[in-house]
């Protein structure tokens, strides 16, 4: 066994790539059509770059981190003052303990989610951005460690149901607009799937907040390529935590690629 | 923006996963912890754990050595009297030896190959096999060597001819359970369960699900004939598992000394500093629903003296051989 090196915090190493979200928003502004009135379907596609950190308490209290990658997929219409919206997104993670050398484990990550938002603030009176609404989502989490004694697999199946909120800020020049907009969602009930100690037999059990803490959030920028093409960037954050007996955190950073096509 | 900039930002320390701390108080507190919610045998055991932290506690500072550390944390560890109980670092293991190093070893591996394991004994996988006085005598040292249906094919095969079969489990210190169930199945005829298990539900020394039974279905045409089984304090975890279940069959006697124990399944945990804290965290029940942890005992004890040793013989291989000629 060897022990390298202690970190007192798991660097993010997406973060340097933030500034450059900020330089496209004030230097290169986006403009795309303002579609407020107009019913729109559209669908896209994402690929996702990050890192995934995890800590089961089950096997230890030191995080396992390490890179992730995944794709993302995603439908919506839209109207006046409405979205709904159904995506997907997975990844696969290899991540190894921090601060020890040799203890990896491999995780599969998949959730998908309907959100529902309304927009509160009237766009002809303020460039700023507030919509509410609701969503569900589920996620299933799916990991195997290398080297643990009567090591079962170690999965989760969370589904919930949220609050969700969006807020951003847009710029308008003529009939085209700059929109920088942040998603967020807070689970308020949740159902949790999780073996049992010393099996891979679930178990369910049902809770709101002392059971499922979770936040998401989806900042994007995007831009418009004729009126149906729209290529952007977004970074994702990702975090739960489990307070079972087999008590998980876990945070999943990723900078995206998007691309979408509008009907 | 900034707005939506500074919250991400803000939630840098609340979101991202923080390494543990981990000075000696901190890893000290924790390993006992995970035995607290965690152990399994408290309560079977009568160990008053929060004691054993009032006495061990006051030794633990900032201060002391890594090896201090390691001493402390064991020496706490071995008053649950448990093998399944250890702590592994980069420098040093500690285990409970308890079980077996006190008392008489009952087992000369020596004699044991000098006297009927010979030239002409085979090798069938992991188990070596001869036949002694028209009795077939297998020895199997590891749960751990894998076995086959095509060994145990070829173990019966060999025993067409034999009045009975003694099965040396001496010196096994268990191993993967699965070995276990394979050498089961061919000693039944009918669905048995071999034992029950009882998980752990929540953190409270009792907290413990229903036992849950693990069954089998036979494997192969079974062996009915007498069989012996040889059994001392070495024989432990899954040798435990085998002998208890196999004390339960009519055509079965366990001759030698009483089992070792290690009736639950061990886990393992990664200390915050990188140790490895191995632990108990079920309980295994016999078919008839009692506790294995202390040991299976023999229908007939049988021993090997100092003087047996120094003489070359196995007095419980030949009681077995006896018994089973009469």
């Amino acid at each position: 066994m060897h022990f390298t090196h202690r970190q007192p915090r798991l660097q993010l190493r997406q973060w340097p790539l933030l500034p450059i979200l900020i330089i496209l928003f004030f230097v290169n502004p986006l403009f795309s059509q303002d579609s407020l009135s107009a019913k729109r379907f559209y669908v896209g596609i994402s690929v996702l770059s990050g890192n995934a950190s995890v800590t089961d308490n089950y096997f230890s209290a030191i995080p396992f981190t390490g890179p992730a990658f995944g794709a993302a997929v995603r439908a919506g219409f839209t109207q006046r003052k409405s979205t709904h919206e159904i995506s997907w997104w997975f990844n696969a993670a290899h991540t190894a303990a921090e601060s020890m050398e040799g203890q990896t484990m491999d995780q599969f990550f998949f959730k998908g989610n309907y959100t529902y938002l309304y927009r509160i603030t009237n766009p002809k009176r303020t460039a700023f951005i507030l919509s509410a609404g609701a969503g569900a989502d589920f996620l299933e989490a799916s990991r195997t460690y290398n080297e643990f004694v009567n090591n079962y697999q170690s999965y989760e199946f969370i589904a919930s149901a949220n609050l969700v909120g969006l807020l951003g800020y847009e710029i308008k020049k003529g009939p085209k607009k700059l929109a920088l907009t942040d998603q967020f969602r807070l689970p308020f009930l949740s159902v949790l799937k999780q073996p049992k100690l010393g099996g891979t037999e679930g178990t369910w059990q049902t809770g709101s907040w002392a059971l499922v803490q979770s936040i998401s959030n989806l900042l994007k920028l995007e831009k418009d390529f004729g009126t149906r093409h729209r290529l952007g960037m977004a970074y994702r954050l990702d975090y739960y935590t489990v307070k079972t007996l087999r008590e998980i955190s876990q945070a999943q950073h990723f900078l995206e690629i998007n691309y979408a096509y509008r009907f | 923006m900034t707005a939506v900039i500074v919250f991400i930002t803000s939630c840098k320390k609340n979101v991202f996963l923080e390494q543990p701390a981990a000075n000696p108080v901190a890893v000290f507190d924790e390993a006992w912890k995970i035995m607290d919610e965690r152990y399994s045998f408290f309560v079977l055991k009568n160990v008053d754990w929060k004691e054993q932290y009032d006495a061990f506690r006051p030794e633990i500072n900032d201060q002391m050595t890594e090896k201090e550390l390691f001493k402390a944390i064991s020496d706490m560890l071995k008053t649950v009297h448990d093998g399944h109980v250890s702590l592994i670092s980069n420098f040093d293991t500690s285990v409970y030896t308890g079980f077996y190093i006190p008392y008489p070893r009952n087992f000369n591996l020596i004699n044991i190959e000098n006297l009927y394991l010979t030239d002409s004994a085979k090798h069938f996988g992991p188990i070596k096999f001869n036949i002694i006085d028209s009795v077939g005598y297998a020895y199997y040292h590891s749960f751990n060597d894998m076995i086959s249906d095509s060994d145990i094919d070829s173990l019966v095969d060999a025993l067409h001819f034999a009045k009975g079969l003694v099965l040396d489990v001496r010196a096994n210190f268990g191993g993967n359970s699965n070995n276990v169930d394979k050498l089961c199945r061919r000693f039944i005829d009918q669905e048995r369960i071999v034992y029950y298990e009882r998980t752990k539900t929540g953190k409270g020394h009792g907290d413990f699900s229903d036992p849950r039974p693990h069954s089998l279905k036979p494997g192969g045409l079974p062996y009915k004939m007498p069989i012996v089984l040889l059994t001392n304090r070495t024989c432990y975890s899954a040798c435990n598992d085998f002998a208890s279940f196999m004390s339960t069959l009519p055509n079965v006697t366990i001759m030698g000394d009483q089992t070792g124990g290690g009736g639950g399944l061990p886990y393992e945990y990664i200390l915050s500093n990188g140790w490895h804290l191995n632990y108990t965290g079920s309980i295994t029940l016999s078919p008839s629903l009692q506790p294995i942890e202390q040991g299976v005992y023999p229908g007939q004890f049988v021993f090997v003296e100092p003087i047996d040793e120094i003489q070359g013989i196995d007095p419980i291989v030949d009681s077995a051989i006896h018994f089973l000629r009469k």
